[in-house]
């Protein structure tokens, strides 16, 4: 137990200490161009190039990072990040907790309307469905000028996308994200300003030199030429990362004079084959596809959830035998109370809120969102584990352990060589259900910003509105993972029978 | 006698409130079979199950090796043990190991044994009793009484100083009883110190050297096979012996049934008459 918490003590510390003091990282929602916007893995944009700009001007390295919108201004209050740039509106509000640069761009917030539907004046948003991006100023343009609640959506995109389902009547958006998604989308158009206001860089309060360093970048940039450039280039780009973006697919001339369920099905196929090329197989600028998203987010997946269920049986074993030998023999008082209290506070929170904390507060200066992913949910998982496999102890005959100890065996020994072999096999369904779970739970990560599969999937429909494919195909994968998992439990289960006595039948 | 094994003063036992060994002293010598009867609930196997510290004496001392055990650490603990093997009443094999396993395993953990060397050995023992032919096989395939003679060379094979058996034969169907008796006379014979519980009162007359008679968690009686079994007790001694063992009643059984077959004919008052004794005898 000592040497365990020992070799965790110095990963953690280890992790801390390869935190170079010399990086500058910036926080960033990367669903936003042509501010930031993913280029393949990499995140490129007008504020990560002012940024990088800032780190140049400070002799750091640079880094940026990408989470939820939500996420950006608390990673700097926390800590975690230097500067938050992500088209950020200076708000009384929010500068209360963050100071603020001199602003770098001045935009407003826009309506997007279908044209079936058009948009004539500011009354006719009263009392309607308003599609936003969370966090944003648009929500709180809606919630404290029209003083409703608006529909929330994580992007632009995905709300322009409810939008042409008809989940809501109008969309509002900055206008640069607006012009973004009207691009290339004959249906949707966009209003005058309903506000306008302005972007700029936030930072930690109480970092004069660090705010000194951001203005003069962006006096500099704006003195000579490079702001400028920046926004004609990216926006360039993001335009062209949306050409041909549309999930809507118009008839094709040969289709509209076909009647009948071939023409429906051969306008169905058109639409899905384009579809499947648009998600996962176009090449973005870097040369990989959007596909890749999905095959890196798969491997940030299996990494987190194998290792989180190993870190858990390890966890789960320790507490499982600490308990059951308190309740048996009176052993390891302290270390019981310590491990009730550990299962109540573990099962009686949200996973959510407990990957929450362990990201910005437990372990704010760890580098790798993958370890804190593993040690968030592996310290969960062994809660449960840690149940299940006390259940198997107490199960297993004292008998057992009687004649372990009679041979000589210590505690120990007999535990581990005896006892447990049996504990597991008598609980292997129970805790194969554990795995399940536990697998799928990982799906929730993307609240710490790591892209898995279910993130991978999530950013490919921010990038082309398609709703159908990426998500049934994370389903998909999902699925084949938690059926391969079950094969492979039932393997090791017949396995386990096959080998010795019936588990349920102890009088040997 | 011989060297003095085990010397047990004032041993003492409580659960809780309940005191079930009062205050225990016996000396178990180097060779002898000390085998220990009375009434359930005296205390035999709670007396047993503190020789090797499976219960831990509330008091009193045992003196083992030239230590008092019942003080010692916990790893001088785990040492005896090992020095000391038991047979249970529910044998406690290992379900999940083979035979050769269960045999191997504590030679090859607490031994230090080669896993080559200790299964020669367990090879031979599993011969000595007769189920060489079942060192693959798991405990589920086996009968009760070969469990149990299994069980008995797994604690062989650990080479103990002395052998506690623990009810050997009470979970075992009454066919199966002799061929687990046969192997505990074959271990006495050989000079193995035992100390036995156990209902089989003929196995206590045949192999025991002293017999102990532990009632209310006292020794209230003690002394050779023939002073216990072959005398006349007054009090809880003689009214167990009768009950349970039917010792005394065997007697008068068989000199009925020797005058019943003195001649050639049985009548149906003399079947009356053995039925009646064998029902009092029961009682």
């Amino acid at each position: 137990m000592k040497k365990f918490l020992a070799a965790l003590s110095g990963l953690v510390l280890a992790t801390c200490v390869a935190q170079a003091a010399e990086t500058l990282t910036m926080a960033t929602e990367a669903t936003f161009p042509p501010y930031e916007f993913l280029r393949g893995p990499e995140i490129v944009g007008i504020d990560v190039e002012l940024s990088r700009a800032v780190a140049q001007k400070l002799g750091k390295e640079f880094r940026a990072e990408n989470m939820d919108f939500d996420s950006v201004i608390p990673a700097v209050i926390s800590g975690k990040a230097d500067l938050a740039a992500s088209g950020i509106t200076v708000t009384e509000d929010r500068k209360k907790n963050v100071d603020f640069s001199e602003p770098y761009v001045k935009t407003g917030i826009v309506v997007i309307y279908k044209k079936s539907n058009p948009f004539t004046g500011k009354d006719q948003l009263k009392g309607k469905k308003i599609g936003v991006q969370g966090g944003t100023t648009s929500d709180a343009y809606v919630k404290e000028e029209l003083k409703q609640e608006p529909e929330r959506f994580k992007t632009p995109p995905e709300a322009c996308a409810a939008m042409l389902a008809g989940r809501c009547a109008f969309v509002i958006a900055d206008v640069d994200p607006a012009r973004n998604c009207v691009k290339g989308e004959a249906a949707l158009a966009i209003s005058d300003f309903l506000s306008s206001e302005e972007y700029a860089i936030a930072i930690a309060k109480g970092q004069p030199e660090l705010l000194a360093a951001v203005n003069e970048t962006i006096a500099e940039a704006k003195a000579d030429g490079r702001l400028a450039r920046w926004i004609v280039d990216y926006t360039a780009e993001s335009d062209r990362l949306k050409d041909g973006g549309s999930a809507v697919v118009e008839p094709t001339p040969e289709s509209v004079g076909r009647s009948g369920l071939a023409a429906w099905l051969d306008e169905k196929w058109t639409a899905l084959r384009e579809d499947f090329y648009l998600c996962f197989l176009k090449k973005a600028a870097d040369g990989s596809s959007r596909g890749m998203y999905l095959v890196n987010g798969l491997s940030i997946t299996l990494q987190v959830a194998l290792a989180s269920i190993v870190f858990g049986l390890v966890l789960g074993f320790l507490v499982a035998v600490i308990r059951s030998s308190h309740d048996k023999y009176g052993y390891f008082t302290v270390l019981n109370a310590l491990c009730k209290i550990y299962l109540t506070i573990i099962r009686g929170t949200p996973m959510v809120v407990q990957l929450l904390i362990t990201y910005y507060i437990i372990l704010r200066s760890v580098e790798s969102k993958v370890l804190i992913a593993i040690l968030a949910f592996g310290i969960n998982s062994g809660a449960y584990q840690a149940e299940i496999m006390r259940a198997g102890i107490v199960s297993i005959d004292p008998g057992q352990m009687e004649a372990g100890r009679a041979l000589g065996l210590s505690y120990w020994r007999t535990m581990i060589r005896i006892i447990l072999p049996q504990a597991i096999r008598n609980v292997l369904p129970a805790l194969g259900n554990e795995f399940i779970v536990l697998m799928k739970d990982t799906s929730i990560v993307g609240y710490i910003a790591l892209i898995d599969l279910a993130k991978g999937g999530d950013i490919i429909r921010s990038q082309t509105y398609s709703v159908y494919l990426p998500y049934l195909t994370v389903a998909a994968v999902y699925l084949i993972l938690v059926m391969t998992m079950t094969w492979l439990l039932g393997l090791l289960e017949r396995y386990l029978r096959n080998t010795g006595a019936n588990p349920v039948h102890n009088d040997s | 006698m011989s060297e003095v094994l085990l010397k047990i003063e004032n041993l003492k036992k409580s659960f809780g409130k309940l005191e079930v060994l009062k205050g225990l002293t016996t000396d178990i010598c180097k060779g002898e079979v000390v085998v220990m009867i009375g009434p359930s609930g005296g205390g035999k196997s709670t007396f047993l199950r503190c020789m090797n510290l499976l219960e831990q004496p509330t008091k009193g001392s045992i003196v083992f090796d030239g230590i008092d055990i019942v003080a010692a650490d916990e790893k001088t603990k785990n040492r005896v043990r090992s020095e000391m093997g038991m047979v249970f009443q529910h044998f406690n094999l290992f379900p999940h190991l083979t035979i050769l396993d269960n045999i191997t395993l504590a030679p090859r953990l607490v031994r230090g044994v080669a896993r080559a060397e200790a299964e020669k050995e367990a090879l031979e023992l599993l011969a000595r009793v007769g189920l060489a032919d079942k060192a693959k096989a798991y405990p589920q395939q086996l009968s009760g009484g070969q469990k149990q003679r299994v069980a008995i060379v797994r604690s062989l094979a650990m080479h103990p100083q002395v052998m506690l058996f623990d009810e050997p034969t009470s979970a075992l169907d009454p066919e199966m009883v002799g061929e687990v008796l046969d192997v505990m006379k074959d271990l006495a014979k050989n000079g193995m110190t035992m100390v036995v519980v156990t209902h089989e009162m003929r196995f206590a007359r045949d192999v025991a050297t002293r017999v102990l008679f532990l009632e209310g968690g006292y020794i209230s009686a003690q002394g050779t096979p023939q002073e216990i079994f072959e005398q006349k007790h007054d009090g809880r001694l003689g009214e167990f012996l009768g009950k349970v063992a039917g010792v005394g009643f065997r007697e008068k059984v068989r000199d009925e049934l020797r005058d019943i077959l003195a001649d050639d004919t049985v009548t149906a008052e003399e079947v009356e008459r053995i039925r009646k004794l064998l029902k009092e005898g029961r009682q």
